[in-house]
Formats: C-alpha cells, structure tokens, sequence
C-alpha cells in the first residue's frame, strides 16, 4: 500500500513540474508592428561567400549583401543596372569579338564611405579566376571575359574585353556580386596579376605564394560565416548566424541605395531585418508558418498547400500566391538505347502519359502543360502550333504497331527484335529518391504502360548514383525537371549534341539539324530572329520525343498579410522580400 | 531440434495427453516432450502463437484475399479461375488467356463472377478515389463490395489490400532476416564467449599457412571472380546465390589444402608450438568494427550493386547489419555460463566442444537472444521501410507496413495510413515477443519444476 | 584487471585501422562520385539543376584539388591483369570498362593500346572538318558510337557498335581520310581478343604505390587532429563538428540516462509482478510505442501540439533561437522546456526493448537457489529484489549499454529534423549523401573509439556485476 502512495506521489510530482514547465512564455512574443521579414529555407546556406557558393539558400540569401553590376528586376523580369550606371554598351569587334562597356553609379558606396570603383570590379574578376579559390564550378563560365580595361578619364568607366558573341554575354557579365578590396584583400595580393596572365598561366600561378597566400585566406571560415568579414555594398549586413536555425541580416542605416527607392525594384529594401529561418521538415515548417515564425515560405508541397485554407490561422493572417515558375518537368527516354531508336516509339510512349491526370493527381492542378522547354507565359518564344500530345493508348498501341512492336509469344508483353535479339520492351525507369511526386508519376506510367503490354521498372536511386548515372547514360528512362532564368534561354547545355559527353544532354538528343539551331541561337543577338530559330527548335524536339515534357509547376508561396506590397514573380524564389513593406507605411 | 520444429508446426497435438497438468516432469519424459507441456500452461503464448498462424495463412493466401482478379468467373461462356492461372503465368508455365491480357479486370462484364474479399492489388490505382480518401468518407464506388474498408493512399490504392499483400512481406523480411542475423551472431557471439581468448589453441604452422591460403582462397575464390559474383547478382539472386556457394567451396577448399600443407611443419618445434588464438578479440573487433560503420553508407554501397530493388536482397541487408546485438548478448551469456558447473562437468567427460556449446552453453543463454530476435522481427519491418524509402527495398510499386507508414508522415492527416499498419506491426511485435517468451519459460530448466 | 585493460587499449589501434581502411574500401567503391555531387547540388531534394554546370574542365580541376586523383592506398593487391596506373583514368565509367575488359582478356597492355586507340579516333572525329551536311552528320553520328565504347565490354556489343561505324564508314565515302585511325582501333580490338590470357585472373600481384596516397595523406593528418575540410561548406570539419556535436550529446546524454531511469525499474517491477494485470498493460503500452515509428510520433506531435492548428503547449518549430547573453535561469528552463518532445520521442522506443531485457534477466535470476534462500531466510522482498537479484540480472543490459557510447554521439536524423536540431545525425546523413568523405570519415572513427571504450567499460562491468566472469583466462 506504501508503495502505491509513494509511486502516486512521484507521478503527481512530476507531472506538476511539468505543468509548470508548460507555462513558461515561449510561443515567440509576436509584434507585428516591426518590418521584419521572416523566410523559410529548407536547408541552410552553406556560406555567404558570392564568389564560392554553390546552394540555392545562399544564392537567395546574397543578393541583399552583395550587389552585382546588373540584376534581373522581379517585376518587369528584364536586366537592370544595379550597380552600373545602365545596361551596357555592347560593340562587336572583328574576330567575333564583343566589347562590352559598363559606367559604375558614381553614389555607390562601399559601408566605409569610399566608392565602389571599377578597381573593384576588376578584383572581383580576378578572384573568380584565380586559380586557388574554391570556386571550380563557376570559372569556366567567365572564361569569356579576356581582359579589362580602365579610363583615365572616366573613374567610374570600364570595359569587358570578351572571347566571343553569345547571347548570354551581356547578363553573365554583370552577374557576379561585387567584392570590395579594402576589405578583401588589404595587402594588396591579387594587385600584381593581370586578368590575361590568370587566364593563360594558370598552372604557373597555381603555385604562387601570393595567390595561394590570397585564396587561403579567401577560402577561409571567416570570409564564410563570420559577420566582420562578410562585407558588401547591398542593403542588408550579416548580423547573426546561428548554424542549422537562422540566419539575420540587418538593414544598414543610411544606405547609399535608399536614393534610387524608384529606379527599379533591386533598389527598394524597406524590411528592417531579414531573418532566414532553416526548418529542413516541410510538415514542421508548415506549423512554423501557422505558429507565426516564418512569415514567407514558398516551394510548399501542393498537397499541404490546398491544404492550407482549411486552417483558420492561414486564413486570418496569410495570403497564397501561385505565380507562375519558368521550370518544366519531363520524362527523358535514352536515345542511346537501340530499344528507343524509332522515332515512333517514343511517340508512342509519349501518348502514354496522362500528364493531366498527373497534374490533377499530384499537383492538384497547380501545373500547366508544356509543349517544350519554352515556358506559356513566354508568348514570343512559344511556338504555339504545336500541341501537347494526350494522352491517347490506342494511338499508341498503332505506333508501336508500326515500330514492329507486337507480342509475338503471346506473354501479355510487347517484343521486337533489337540488335538482332528478340527482346521483350522492358524499361527501366529511374527516379531520385525520396520524391514522393515523381515516384507517384512513375507508378501511373507504369500503370498505363502495362495496360498496353510494356513492361515498366520504377527504380528509385540515391541522388548521387542517379546523377553519375544520367551523366554516364547509364539509363533507360527518367524524370527529371529543369528550372530556367529569365534570361535569354541558352539551349546548347541541355540540347545540343556536344553536351552528351560533358553536359546536361543526358538523353543524347541531338540531329545535324538541331545543333545547326542551337548554334545560331547562341549568336543570334536579334530577340526577333531568334523567337524564330526557338520556335524550330521546339518543333524538332516534339517530332524528335527525346524528352516527353509533362507541364510547368506553379510556385506556391505563402506571405504573411501585414506585408501590404507583397508581390510574387516568375523569377526563383518567387518574391523580393526586401522590399516588403507593412501596410500603412507606404 | 527436429522436434523443436514439429512442436512449433503443432503444439496443441494431444499425443501427451496422459501427462498431469501440475505433475512433475516424468523421468522418462524427453526434454522437448517437457518443454511442449510447458509451454502450453502458458495460455498467453498459446494465443500469441495462434496469432502467429493468422498472420501465416494471411500471408500465404493474400492473393486469394485481396486481388483484382477474380477467384472463379464465367466469361463468354466458358469458366475460368484467374487467381489460380496468375500462379502459372508467374511462373512461366502458362500465359493469359488473349481475352485477359493486359485488362482492367474490374471492367469486364462476367457471365457470373466470385471475387476475392477485397477486390483490388495493391498496385491498383484507383483514379476515383485519390488524395488518402477516408475509410469512413465519402467513397466514389460502384457499390459497397467496392468499398476501400481502410481508406486509399495518394493516388488511390488500396490500404487494406496492401495490409494483406504487406503481411506476407513483413513476415519474410521480418522472420527470414532475423534467422541470418540469429545464425550469424550465435555463432560468432558463441565462439568468442566460449573460447574466449585462451580456450582455443593451435599450431604456429596451422595458424599461419592457414592465413596465407585463407588469403588466397578469398582471392580465388572472390578477387578472382567478383565479376562472376557481380554478373550473377544482376541476374537473379538464386544464381548469384549459386556462384556464392560456388566461391565458397573453392575458398574452403584452398584452406583446407592449406591445413595439410601445413601439416608436415609441425614437425619443426618453433612451428609446432601451439598458441592461443584469441577468438574474442578477434568476435569482439569485428562487432565493433561493424558498429562503427553507418548503417546508411553500408546500405548505399550495397545497393550500388542492385540493379533492381527485391525483398530477398532487403532480407539479406536486414540480416547482415544487424547480427551485432544477438552476438553481444550470446557472448555475455556464454561469458558468464561457461564456467558453471554442468559446463565444467561436460568438459571433463571429455565431450566434443561444439556439442558443449550447442547442447548445453547456448540453450541456456537463449533469453535475452530470443528478446532480441522478437524486438528484431519488428524493427526489421521498420527498417523495411527506411529501406523502401531509400528505394533499396521492395520494388516501388509494392506497398508494404513500413511504405504505409513513411506514406503516413506525408500526410499527417491521413491517419489511417499509420494507424492500421502501427497495428499490424504493434500485434506483430506482441505475439512474437510473447510466444519467445514463453519458449524461454518452457526451455528454462530452473522453472520447470 | 589492470592488465587486461592495458592490453585493451593496445587493441584499439589495429581495430581503429581496420575501421579506417574499410570506410576507404566502401567509399572508393561506393556509387555516387563526391566531385560530381560538389559540383550540382541536390536542391531542397526536387532534383533540380540550374543550367550553369561543371565542365569536364572544372571536374578534373576540383578532383585534383581534393587529392582524389591520388591512388588510394600504399598498395594494391589484385590479379595480373590489372596494371598499377589505373588510377589515373579520371572518368570511373571508363575505369570500370578497362578494368572489366582486362578481367575478360587478361592482358592489360592490350587493354591499354585499346583504350588509346579509341582515344586517338575520337580526337580525329574531333578534328575532322566536314565539308557537307551529309558528312556532317555520318561524323556526330561516329562521334556519339565512339562515345559509346567507353562503356561497353561485352564483345556482341563492341562488334555491334563496330557494325554500325563501318556501316558509316561505307556509306560517306568522304569519311576514307580517318580511315587510318578507325582500322587501327578495329586491329586493336582484334588484338585483344586474340591474345587472351586468362591464366592472369588468377595470379595475385601487389602492387607498390609508395606514400603520396589518399589513403596516407588522410591519416597522418588525421593523428594530428586535422580532420580536413569539409566537400559541402569547405569549412574545417573540426568546426562543423563542433558545431553539431554539443547539440546532439545534450539530448542524447539526457535521453539515456531517462531511458535507464525509467525502463530498468518497469522491467524489475514487471519481472516481479509476472502475469499480472498491471504488467501486461505496462508491457502492451510499451510494445505499442514501440511499434509506431518515432517519425510519425513526433509529427504528430509537432502539429497537434506546437502551436500549429491546434494546442500551443511547446514552442513551434522556427522559433529564435535562446540568446547567448539571455541570463542563466532563462536560458535553462527554456532549453529543457523545448527539449521535451524531442526527449520524449528519442527515448519512447528504447523503453521497450531495455526494460523487456531487464524484466528477461531479472526473470532468469528470481529462480535461483540462492534467492529463495535468501527469502527463506526471511529478508523482506525490498531487499532480495535490489540486493541479491538485481545486480545478477545485469548482463543484458549492460550488453546494451555497450553501445551507449557511440549512440550518444550519432544522434537521431529524423528526430533532428523534425524538431530542427542542427546535430550529429543529420550532419552525418547529408555527408553521406553528398559523399562528404572528410566527414563521413571523422564521424567514423569517433564512432569507432567509442564504440570500443563502449565495448571495454562493458566488459569490465561484467566482471564487476558477476565474479564468476573472468578475462584473465586462468579462471
């Protein structure tokens, strides 16, 4: 009998200790009054370095620390000056050669009141190609910059000396964040090299005392994380980062920028603080945003997010936007595997996907269908006579048909002779894994696919051996999706057939026809003439089916209804949340 | 042992009918006759065990419960039994009748039809009832018989039906994987716990021409044909089992040719000289060397092999990451038992040691072990699911407990994802923790009394 | 004892260098390229790439950079078809062809001549300038085919791929200048066929690659505590431990020691009180939190009672973290305050399974002679049970506190991620997935000592609970 008392009493004690602990005022104290913008991100910056981050948290993250010379503007999506003057002046020079000239705003300053010079901008270029900093993914992209010139006669004047024409010359030119030297590189370090010696002595140099002296220190935590040496001429400063859980910036009293509030939306920073809160779980984000910690959260799953409105909370203090998102999902069919070589089984395998079940199914109808790799909204590139294929099985069973498909041993499964075997069609079909979406679309393609009599595998991979393994071509089918800029599209990554060995063709798409295409594009300076070249290029690739282009997601954002000016753009992450203003502020 | 398995095929046969309830053992009754009787004055392992049958006959006869085909049907005259005939055509002997290939069975107009109770395979997708319908919602069906009696998941499959396929699944994964580890780890934990590190001893010549040919025969028994071995995974697992046993035998034999070259060394006095081999260093090491190893990065390396997902592999995985735990607790036992008295006793009979150890040593550490193996049937069925999740495990268009479950955690208000396979695995875990336990009960000298 | 410690400790270096050589093993022969992961992210798990990626320039840049170009080990030891300079094939698909290709023809000379001749005609398809579109093509179509040679190795492929060049070869007439190369590498296929060595498959060979190897840069400077640097944030990864480490042995210290308190006393007690009602409804709770995984549990909890639509008892996931100049009181409360859940799902599951083995080996001793003497000799039950049973019935759980050790650092990555705990185990799963090897490696061999002073204090403990264990061997 004592010991059920004793035990009695113990129960009741600790439940009272912790009743009270549930009584310690925790839900964060909310005041709404304050112009603080809190953002969710699924996964921590790695670094705030602009020159050798290579996450998408960071590249959000940056902009508001570091400014570049020019900017794509959230609401007109055109290329505006930030830190340049305006958009420069491009001259082609024989050899094929371009000059490109930018004039630096002559307010710029830099936080210790000097201005931002084109000495500056020479030194960032130079700490891009120096051999030694961890920036090894983005080199070969400004390897087109050959050499730079000064003005004696205009401080703020300077000009680009690049290898080549190409359409995305001008906005890969501009696009770097602006690093300032006093506080980079106070000794002085990179002063003794030019910009052509780091591009044709790479190796020599690689083993320079000074430039390894340079990256060293520039590769370094502090130059990473830490806030005395995160320096930049944008609006916002680092204030605090605690790793995994957030990261602040604070705005900077009397920032030379707030001038040029009207020039265009890069300039407007109105929020006080910028907080970027990491919840890697997007169901406990999801309660996060309900709770009031995070007041943007975008990439939200579309089940959770027509999820939302039943809850009061998220009708009481949020609005959902659904702006469109310049990315495409498809499915990839090798064409490297002789299974695949007709022309009229990949149509007919395109014919096969339901792609508006799939959008109803597993988008809850946020997508929109997708001829090619030009997005609907872009009515100028789009070439608009072609038509989605549907989804059709009987049209497909006459292409197989036609493809010398048939079951001919009477076992329920299409076969046909390949490479001088008779092999039963079989494909394997890889996805990432954990991507619950693409494994659902996977299984209703496999699930119509059957009902003809093709033999479909859904294999999901870790992503590390899906990624070698669509780099090696070691693959039958896929889903992937790619995600574009507003900038003019370069296809030569994606389609031309030199980048099955280095790039991103995984596919190994690619006829004489649409190289000559993809060539011209790149060089086509005229928006005109290429809309032309782009609208070919999409008609090859819906007869060619190297890819079935399913439909362009939504992207689904929720921002928190104090924000009176929140506005949502087409470009990544979908919103600029510097400029967000409480209402009643304007 | 033969008899241990007939009495778990049959506990409740009355051949022992004559034996008093309380009566003391008789003299002349055998050990496992004893230990029957025991076993079944424990009314809560009886249950448990008769549960146990359920979730057998549930898991060899799922087809005949939950499928989209129909057990017997008359179609355009003539009768057929599709459910029977998928065996065939499974197994390669038959294929479909032309009327039946590649259908929606659902759609044909039958003469007259018997279903299975649950007329749906768990890949079926439903595309009326998508997005995790309730089991008590509104369901859009033709009629009751068609009713989803635990709800669908996101694109419309069936969760009942995937409970009854599941069982079969997690009884393999879970039982199967669980023997591996359970023969793996009492073998090893015994060794160590037994020899310790004094107890095993042998000559200088045996110890080290043995390494050297051991050496060589895991070379040409594995360096030599890994590519064989790699091949024949691809393939199917019975070959690469084939060519396994295959590498083996040469391994073994390489050694065991080693052994008699060593043989005339022994003559020699250095090389005869007998010293201790250090078995529970060498156990000890091992385990640990296991444990230090993510489970994660052992798995991914695995699977860098597979081509195609399939549960045998995920039973093989299973049991060879986890024997460490049942090796500890054998060898903590053995520890602590080989010094007892009866051990003593046999070893001064001069018995043989491995009969020591499996007649006497092990029987009377099986406790613990057999806690850890009922623990380990269920967390075998959750490791199922990380594993499905990583896509190592069942192929994706299988559902199982585990899948359900992960299911369950991306859409939190869907909660019959999780509760009714929490069950399955909550009743799993119960009878099979129970049933062992009164094994040990039953096989435990002290309490037979 | 002393002894037998000492000459523990001594065995902690060779298992510490078999752990090391063994994650080198697996990681080298894992899937998944660490470069290529450096190089495109895996962005918030969409799969998505942005369309500015790597070139092959940038890859052999980086792998030379991280010392990934070096061979992995002092030696190798393998059969005679390989040669010692395989490494030095940057592309693994190719590597692996060549390896597979010696294997099948045992001659690697041959394999050698081979490769370079594929090389030699894939830099004069290169070259070659096309004077029409017909020959255009017929050259990007050769291209793609000689491309295709780096992966096959089957001869019907090889021949096939063979077939379907000369049939290019045949039908442009204008493609007879690069005629020279094309036979040269059909000569030397024939060649490799023909003058197969099979035998060398089955002579073991060692080859000497001296100390400037991956394997001997990693572990020298590993004994001097330079973990290196981390592939994901290029930061030390001494101070992305640091970072994690406190984290994790917070909750996990905490969530041992409750699991103990809790389930060594439930087992006793339901050991004692076999078969009554009270245990089985013990027993059957725990076996039910058992069963439902530890992801769902929290959850749940995380959106019926953080603040989402629901109760507001612990705070929501995103809330600011604790300042560091918050007073100490504040500071405390708070972080056991939201420490709770967590806690509570790390150790739910564990309670099951130790007091079962608790309740096992209390059950096991409560029938020895020596405790009904002890009753016999009438002390109070209090006493027999704590005194006389308990201490004997420790072995299994001092079996499971072995792996306390390790398990106190490796954290729990989807209790991490549900309640956004920046510790150990989510450190560890994103190194292994973007095979983050300096990590991944360092983690390891912390486990590893661990795990072995883990093994140790358990077998001392098991001589010091039972007298009749004995590790001097003499008995």
């Amino acid at each position: 009998m004592s010991m059920r008392i004793r035990i009695f009493v113990r129960f009741w004690g600790i439940s009272a200790l912790l009743s009270c602990l549930f009584f310690v005022p925790s839900c964060s104290s909310y005041t709404p009054k304050k112009n603080e913008v809190k953002v969710h991100e699924l996964s921590d910056a790695e670094m705030l370095n602009p020159i050798c981050y290579t996450d998408a948290s960071a590249g959000y993250i940056l902009p508001n620390i570091f400014q570049s010379l020019l900017a794509i503007d959230f609401k007109t999506l055109e290329l505006v000056p930030v830190l340049a003057q305006s958009r420069p002046l491009i001259e082609k020079i024989e050899g094929g050669k371009l000059k490109i000239t930018y004039s630096i705003r002559k307010e710029a300053k830099w936080d210790n009141g000097t201005p931002v010079t084109p000495k500056d901008v020479e030194f960032t270029i130079k700490v891009i190609k120096n051999p030694k900093v961890n920036n090894q993914h983005v080199k070969p992209y400004y390897e087109f910059i050959e050499d730079f010139v000064h003005y004696p006669d205009d401080p703020q004047k300077f000009t680009l000396l690049c290898k080549e024409t190409y359409i995305l010359a001008e906005a890969s030119s501009g696009d770097y964040g602006i690093l300032p030297i006093y506080a980079y590189d106070p000794k002085g370090l990179m002063s003794d090299f030019t910009i052509p010696q780091l591009n044709s002595e790479k190796d020599k140099l690689a083993n320079d005392p000074k430039i390894n002296e340079f990256a060293t220190d520039f590769n370094s935590e502090k130059r990473q994380r830490e806030k005395d040496f995160i320096i930049g001429s944008g609006a916002y400063k680092l204030e605090s980062w605690t790793t995994g859980q957030q990261i602040v910036l604070e705005k900077k009293k009397d920032w030379w920028g707030d001038a040029l509030k009207e020039v265009n939306s890069r300039f407007q920073a109105n929020a006080t603080k910028l907080v970027y809160k990491t919840i890697n779980d997007m169901t406990s984000a999801i309660v996060a945003l309900k709770a009031g910690n995070v007041d943007v959260m975008y990439g939200i799953k579309p089940k959770d997010f027509v999820d939302l409105p039943n809850s009061d909370k998220i009708k009481e203090n949020f609005v959902l936007h659904t702006p469109p998102q310049l990315a495409y999902l498809y499915f990839g069919i090798n064409l490297k595997n002789p299974k695949f070589g007709d022309k009229k089984t990949r149509q007919a395998l395109a014919y096969l996907v339901d792609a508006d079940k799939m959008i109803q199914t597993v988008y809850y109808g946020l997508a929109e269908r997708v001829v090619g790799f030009i997005h609907p909204s872009n009515k100028k590139n789009l070439n608009t006579d072609l038509k989605p294929r549907p989804f059709d099985p009987e049209k497909a069973k006459q292409l197989l048909a036609e493809a010398g498909w048939k079951d001919s041993n009477g076992d329920g499964t299409l076969d046909n002779t390949i490479n001088g075997k008779r092999e039963d069609f079989s494909i394997i079909f890889s996805i990432n894994q954990g991507n619950d979406m693409r494994k659902a679309m996977a299984l209703m393609f496999q699930e119509e696919a059957r009902k003809v009599g093709i033999k479909v595998d859904v294999v999901p991979q870790d992503w590390a051996v899906f990624l070698d393994n669509l780099k090696n071509h070691n693959f039958e089918m896929y889903c992937g999706s790619w995600i574009g800029t507003p900038t003019p599209n370069d296809p030569k990554q994606i389609y031309h057939s030199e980048s099955s060995l280095n790039g991103s063709n995984y596919v190994s798409f690619g006829t004489p026809e649409s190289d000559a295409v993809i060539d011209s594009i790149r060089v086509e300076l005229d928006e005109d003439k290429r809309a032309a070249l782009y609208k070919k290029l999409q008609a090859i690739l819906y007869d060619e089916v190297s890819y079935i282009y399913l439909f362009a997601p939504t992207e689904r954002i929720a921002i928190h209804k104090r924000f009176s000016n929140a506005e949502t753009s087409v470009m990544r992450p979908g919103f600029w949340e510097a400029g967000f203003q409480l209402a009643g502020q304007e | 042992m033969k008899n241990i398995f007939r009495y778990i095929l049959n506990p409740f046969s009355r051949r022992d009918k004559g034996l008093g309830e309380y009566g003391a053992a008789r003299k002349d009754e055998s050990f496992w006759a004893n230990t029957k009787r025991q076993f079944r004055k424990n009314k809560l392992a009886v249950w448990s065990l008769r549960f146990i049958y359920v979730l057998v006959f549930i898991a060899l006869f799922a087809d005949f419960l939950a499928n989209e085909k129909p057990i017997a049907c008359g179609y355009k005259g003539s009768t057929y039994f599709p459910v029977f005939r998928s065996y065939a055509v499974d197994l390669g002997l038959a294929n479909w009748q032309s009327d039946f290939q590649n259908i929606e069975w659902s759609e044909l107009e039958y003469d007259w039809v018997i279903y299975p109770p649950v007329p749906y395979l768990p890949k079926n997708q439903d595309e009326k009832n998508i997005h995790s319908v309730s089991p008590f919602g509104d369901q859009d069906i033709k009629s009751n018989f068609w009713r989803h009696w635990m709800g669908t998941d996101e694109i419309g499959r069936d969760v009942l039906s995937a409970m009854i396929h599941g069982t079969r699944i997690a009884l393999l994964v879970g039982v199967v994987s669980m023997s591996i580890s359970a023969l793996i780890g009492i073998i090893l934990g015994a060794m160590a716990g037994y020899f310790g590190d004094t107890r095993l001893k042998a000559s200088r010549a045996t110890v080290i021409v043995g390494g050297i040919f051991l050496l060589l025969g895991i070379f040409w028994g594995f360096g030599s044909r890994s590519y064989i071995l790699r091949d024949s995974f691809a393939i199917s697992l019975v070959s690469f089992l084939w060519e396994f046993l295959l590498s083996t035998l040469i391994m073994i034999a390489v050694f065991l040719a080693g052994r008699l070259a060593a043989k005339p060394l022994k003559r020699i006095p250095w090389f005869g000289y007998r010293i201790n081999i250090p078995v529970d260093i060498m156990v000890s090491r091992l385990i640990e060397i296991k444990l230090s190893i993510p489970t994660l990065f052992l798995i991914i390396s695995i699977s860098a092999i597979v081509e195609k997902p399939s549960i045998y592999i995920v039973m093989v995985i299973i049991g060879v990451i986890s024997w460490t735990g049942i090796a500890r607790f054998i060898r903590a036992e053995l520890l602590k038992v080989r010094n007892l008295e009866f051990i003593e006793a046999a070893n001064a009979l001069g018995f043989p040691e491995w009969r020591i150890i499996f007649k006497h040593a092990i029987p009377n550490s099986l406790s613990p072990v057999l806690i850890a193996v009922a623990f380990g049937i269920a967390s075998a069925i959750l490791i199922e699911s990380t594993l499905s999740f990583l896509g190592i495990g069942v192929p994706a268009e299988t559902l199982t407990w585990g899948s359900l479950l992960s299911a369950a955690r991306q859409s939190p208000t869907a909660w019959w994802l999780a509760i009714f396979p929490g069950l399955a695995i909550f009743l799993t875990v119960t009878v099979f923790n129970l049933a062992g336990e009164g094994l040990t009960d039953a096989l435990d000298p002290r309490l037979k009394k | 004892m002393l002894k037998y410690i000492f000459k523990r400790i001594l065995i902690f270096i060779p298992t510490l260098i078999a752990v090391s050589l063994l994650t080198f093993v697996i990681s080298t022969n894992a899937p998944g390229d660490p470069v290529e992961s450096m190089l495109n992210k895996n962005q918030g798990g969409e799969g998505q790439a942005s369309q500015k990626l790597a070139t092959e320039k940038a890859y052999n840049d980086l792998r030379h950079q991280l010392g990934l170009d070096l061979p992995i080990f002092y030696f190798s030891f393998t059969n005679a078809t390989l040669t010692d300079t395989l490494y030095k094939i940057s592309k693994g698909n190719h590597r692996n062809t060549l390896e597979r290709l010696a294997y099948q023809y045992g001659n690697w000379k041959d394999v050698a001549a081979y490769y370079k001749a594929i090389r030699n005609f894939e830099m004069e398809l290169y070259y070659y300038i096309p004077r029409d579109e017909k020959t255009k093509a017929a050259i990007a179509k050769a291209k793609d085919y000689t491309a295709q040679l780096y992966d096959k190795y089957s001869d019907s492929d090889i021949t096939f791929v063979f077939s379907n060049l000369d049939y290019i070869f045949t039908s442009t007439p204008a493609l007879k200048d690069i005629n020279g190369p094309y036979n040269a590498l059909k000569r030397n296929y024939d060649d490799l066929i023909h003058k197969q060595n099979i035998l060398n498959r089955y002579i073991p060979v060692i080859h000497w690659y001296g100390f400037n190897n991956q394997y001997h840069n990693w572990i020298t400077k590993f004994l001097v505590f330079d973990f290196g640097m981390s592939y994901q944030d290029k930061r030390p990864v001494k101070s992305v431990l640091m970072d994690a480490l406190p984290n994790t042995l917070w909750l996990s210290v905490f969530s041992i020691i409750l699991a103990y308190a809790l389930a060594i006393p439930i087992g006793v007690r339901s050991a004692i009180h076999k078969g009554k009602m009270r245990e089985r409804v013990t027993t059957s709770v725990l076996f039910m939190l058992y069963s439902l995984p530890n992801f769902w549990i929290g959850t749940m909890l995380v959106i019926y009672l953080c603040c989402g639509d629901y109760l507001c008892w612990f705070p929501a996931p995103g809330s600011d973290p604790i300042p560091d100049d918050a007073p100490f009181s504040y500071k405390f409360t708070e972080t056991i305050y939201r420490s709770i859940l967590p806690l509570f799902c790390w150790t739910y599951a564990s309670l099951a399974f130790i007091s079962r083995q608790m309740r096992g080996g209390m059950l096991g001793v409560i029938g020895q002679d020596y405790i009904r003497t002890a009753r016999a000799k009438g002390l109070d039950e209090k006493t027999v049970v704590w005194k006389h049973a308990f201490r004997n019935s420790l072995l299994p759980i001092i079996t499971l506190f072995a792996n306390v050790f390790p398990y106190a650092i490796s954290g729990s990555i989807i209790i991490e991620y549900i309640f956004q705990i920046p510790g150990m185990g989510k450190l560890t799963i994103e190194a292994i997935y973007a095979r983050n090897y300096p990590v991944i490696f360092t983690t390891m061999m912390f486990t590893a000592t661990l795990t072995m002073i883990g093994a140790l204090v358990a077998d001392i403990l098991y001589a010091a609970v039972d007298p009749r264990i004995s590790f001097s061997g003499k008995k």
